[in-house]
């Protein structure tokens, strides 16, 4: 999500835990878990709704216009996957720009 | 010049070398990787392929370069291409197959390799103990279930505000994390927690809800942050309907069982997560592969490149000093000589090539001596008055000097290399002097001679030919003098003494003869009878005329006999031609007609005797035409240039019967005529007169009838 032109980068990590079945949603850097699903379906249907913390100037203090995109980061991935992701196009997963007028609340 | 430098080092030793280093880091990065790796080196992933990508290009690039100039050395044929090129095939071939059974053994061993770490046991037994992690963590879970049950009993009926205090109470007695009450709305009624990390309790989501209606409860071990819990979620009885109350407790597993389950769970993970990625990591492992064989096969080729360079640098110099030395340069440096085969090779090039120049030094001094020696020769042959003429062993004309030239009266310098018989051919009219020359050399002796009589343009000419073998199996020589000259000089001489004589011996008993026959017919005449007189008139008159012609025959003999007292200056022929053709213009017994040449050409000349020899020439062609119906004499001049000098020719011809058959050279040497009344003076007189003055004469029949005489006389230099 970029407001005025700074960047904020959210990151979310899927991971799937054998011992107790479930399918996490976590924050990487804190290791926080988001949600937990029992089917990797539930999982995905999950991430059509997220809600994610900004940090710094709420878009509710700031107007102008909010833009946000999605996207895999490849260099996340497991190393074997990282030289064949580069080359294969189903790994390049980029979601188009969306945006929205904000006003100062 | 510097910069020019820097860049050619740059291109063939700092380039690949960069190139190598950057493709043998890459693809150790890229092995480091796809084994795990580094997650925050993990965004320079594609830098790093696009760097080894562009260090495998300035590899080829550099290869490239050397086999573009390579292919330029081998088209112009520099020193060592060829060798060069077959050295660097057969580094090529030695070091790459290796390379390639290498890297297919190292691909199959991979392959193997990453398959043996998928095996069933392995599987199963993680399967297990998985299994076994699961069971305990479900006994917990019934543990816990039925201790939460007891306090969701406690709970039924109790108000909003009883509820923090029983709950407080009841986490303690239940050993668990976190006690959490919800309202209808998942609202939190109460909550207490025995550890900080779990203050806010995971709310109940929707998945979580339908189990809960479908099941009456919800038990499941789930993760928290780095923590495996026990959740259970109990609806708590007592309440109005759409006023339900829910319980949620989490348990953490007995402290020993923490890092057990957390160890099997990461271990499967791990397992299956590399299960999953098998073929990724095989097909990265190849492409790993893929770039060290290049770098290996690149590098080898590379290095072949050196290896060859280096090997045949020295040996590409040696032939380029061999070139030099067969041009005749003997200053080319040489490569400094080492200690092996290659240096003994330089050292005895060297010694080779000084010994070169000391004997091409030495065969220039003899080919200049020689020279000296020949242009000496050649100096002697073209100042001696005989002819001279070399043949080769094959007969070929190989020398021949310009008094060879003069007498023959061709030019011998277009016949160098040839055959007797193609000279003959080339001058038919030397068939006189070659016939016998070719028979001699036939006959191949040591030495020989012959006196020749040979017809040349200027006239019949004796030669005395003599010929000898050269040693050595060489060739031959032969030599010929002119003797026309001499034998003209000898009667010449005979001829001046006969004029002599005559002029000492009968001109003068001839004056008294004369005035004796005066004196009797004065002093007899008057006194005899008529008859005796007109006898004696007779006889007297007769001895008196007769002693006259004599005595114009015998000043003649001595006019021709007088040695030459010239006074030469310039002189227009043609003037002097008209001057005196004029005289016998107006003779109606012929018809005189002139055709000069164009311009005045100028002769030195004595006046006085070329009038003379023209009178003569003149007189000769009227006493020839004497008996003919229409007697024509046309005189002209003609420019020439032969045998080396400027010439003009004074033609007299007439249309008379023409020369005698046995006309010849004795025809122009005195008392030497076809006519009753000739002296047999005129044609010596024009001869001499042409001698005196560096000319000739000759004489031929014309083809349409008559004779033309030729008096030649050098044209005076402007």
């Amino acid at each position: 999500m970029h407001v005025d032109a700074t960047p904020i980068r959210r990151r979310i990590e899927l991971r799937y835990f054998p011992l107790s079945r479930r399918y996490l949603l976590r924050d990487p850097d804190s290791g926080r878990v988001l949600r937990s699903y029992a089917a990797s379906a539930a999982l995905l249907d999950g991430l059509r709704v997220l809600h994610l913390p900004l940090d710094g100037d709420s878009p509710r203090q700031v107007a102008g216009r909010a833009r946000v995109q999605v996207g895999l980061e490849r260099s996340a991935l497991p190393g074997p996957l990282r030289l064949p992701a580069l080359f294969e196009p189903a790994w390049h997963l980029r979601s188009a720009e969306y945006a929205w007028p904000i006003g100062a609340g | 010049m510097a910069y020019r430098r820097w860049l050619i080092v740059f291109w063939r030793r700092v380039l690949p070398a960069v190139a190598v280093l950057a493709l043998l880091l890459a693809s150790l990065k890229l092995a480091e990787e796809a084994t795990g790796g580094n997650a925050a080196l993990a965004r320079q992933y594609p830098w790093v392929l696009g760097g080894a990508l562009l260090a495998l290009a300035a590899l080829a690039a550099a290869i490239g370069h050397r086999l573009w100039r390579l292919r330029a050395d081998l088209s112009r044929e520099a020193p060592a291409a060829r060798l060069t090129r077959r050295l660097l095939i057969m580094l090529v071939l030695l070091a790459v197959p290796p390379v390639v059974v290498v890297y297919g053994f190292a691909l199959r061993f991979l392959n193997a390799t990453v398959d043996t770490w998928f095996n069933l046991p392995l599987e199963r037994s993680l399967d297990d103990a998985l299994e076994i992690a699961r069971i305990v963590i479900d006994e917990r879970m019934q543990s816990a279930e039925l201790d939460t049950s007891l306090v969701a009993r406690d709970l039924e009926g109790v108000s909003e505000g009883e509820l923090q205090g029983l709950v407080d109470t009841a986490i303690d007695r239940l050993d668990a994390l976190e006690l959490t009450v919800f309202g209808s709305d998942r609202r939190i009624l109460a909550t207490a927690s025995s550890d900080p990390r779990f203050l806010d309790p995971p709310l109940p989501d929707a998945a979580l809800l339908l189990r809960l209606s479908a099941e009456g409860r919800y038990a499941a071990s789930e993760p928290l942050g780095d923590l495996l819990a026990v959740r259970v979620v109990l609806r708590i009885g007592g309440t109005r309907p759409g006023n339900e109350r829910l319980l949620q407790a989490l348990f953490a597993l007995p402290e020993r069982l923490q890092p057990l389950t957390r160890s099997v769970e990461t271990a499967t993970f791990q397992y299956q997560q590399l299960k999953f990625l098998r073929g990724s990591l095989k097909l990265t492992f190849a492409l790993i592969l893929s770039f060290v064989l290049l770098l290996s096969v690149l590098f080898a080729v590379l290095a072949a490149f050196g290896v060859a360079r280096r090997l045949v640098a020295p040996v590409g110099r040696l032939v380029a000093a061999t070139r030099a030395v067969g041009a005749g340069r003997y200053d080319t440096p040489l490569p400094p000589a080492s200690n092996d085969e290659l240096g003994f090779l330089v050292r005895s090039f060297a010694q080779m090539t000084r010994d070169l120049e000391l004997a091409g030094a030495h065969a220039r001094s003899s080919a200049q001596e020689t020279e000296q020696q020949r242009g000496w020769l050649e100096a002697v042959l073209e100042r001696l008055s005989a002819g001279v003429l070399g043949f080769d062993r094959d007969g070929a004309l190989r020398i021949a000097n310009h008094a060879a030239e003069t007498i023959l009266g061709v030019n011998l310098s277009r016949a160098n290399g040839r055959s007797l018989a193609e000279i003959r051919r080339q001058w038919p009219q030397l068939a006189g002097f070659i016939e016998p020359l070719a028979r001699h050399l036939r006959e191949r002796l040591r030495e020989w001679r012959e006196e020749l009589v040979i017809e040349t343009e200027s006239g019949r000419r004796v030669l005395m030919l003599r010929g000898a073998a050269l040693p050595g199996d060489a060739g031959f020589v032969a030599v010929f003098d002119d003797l026309t000259v001499l034998n003209r000089a000898e009667r010449d001489a005979a001829w001046g003494e006969v004029a002599r004589r005559l002029a000492h011996e009968v001109k003068n008993p001839l004056t008294p003869i004369q005035l004796a026959a005066e004196r009797l017919r004065r002093r007899f005449l008057g006194r005899m009878p008529p008859d005796d007189a007109e006898l004696l008139d007779r006889a007297t008159h007769t001895i008196v005329s007769q002693v006259e012609a004599l005595k114009t025959m015998v000043n003649a003999f001595g006019d021709y006999a007088r040695p030459p007292q010239l006074s030469t200056q310039p002189i227009a022929l043609h003037a002097l031609l008209d001057e005196v053709l004029d005289l016998y213009a107006n003779d109606q017994r012929i018809a005189l007609t002139r055709d000069l040449a164009e311009g005045e050409p100028l002769v030195r000349a004595d006046a006085v005797r070329l009038r003379q020899a023209l009178h003569n020439l003149l007189k000769n062609a009227l006493e020839a035409v004497g008996e003919e119906l229409k007697p024509q004499i046309q005189v002209a001049t003609r420019t020439l240039h032969a045998d080396g000098g400027d010439w003009v020719d004074l033609v007299v011809a007439d249309n008379g019967p023409g020369l005698p058959a046995d006309f010849g050279e004795r025809w122009f040497e005195p008392y030497t005529t076809s006519k009753e009344k000739g002296t047999g003076l005129g044609l010596a007189v024009v001869k001499k007169i042409a001698e005196e003055h560096g000319g000739s004469v000759r004489a031929a029949n014309r083809e349409r009838g008559g004779a033309e005489f030729v008096l030649r006389l050098p044209l005076e230099a402007l």
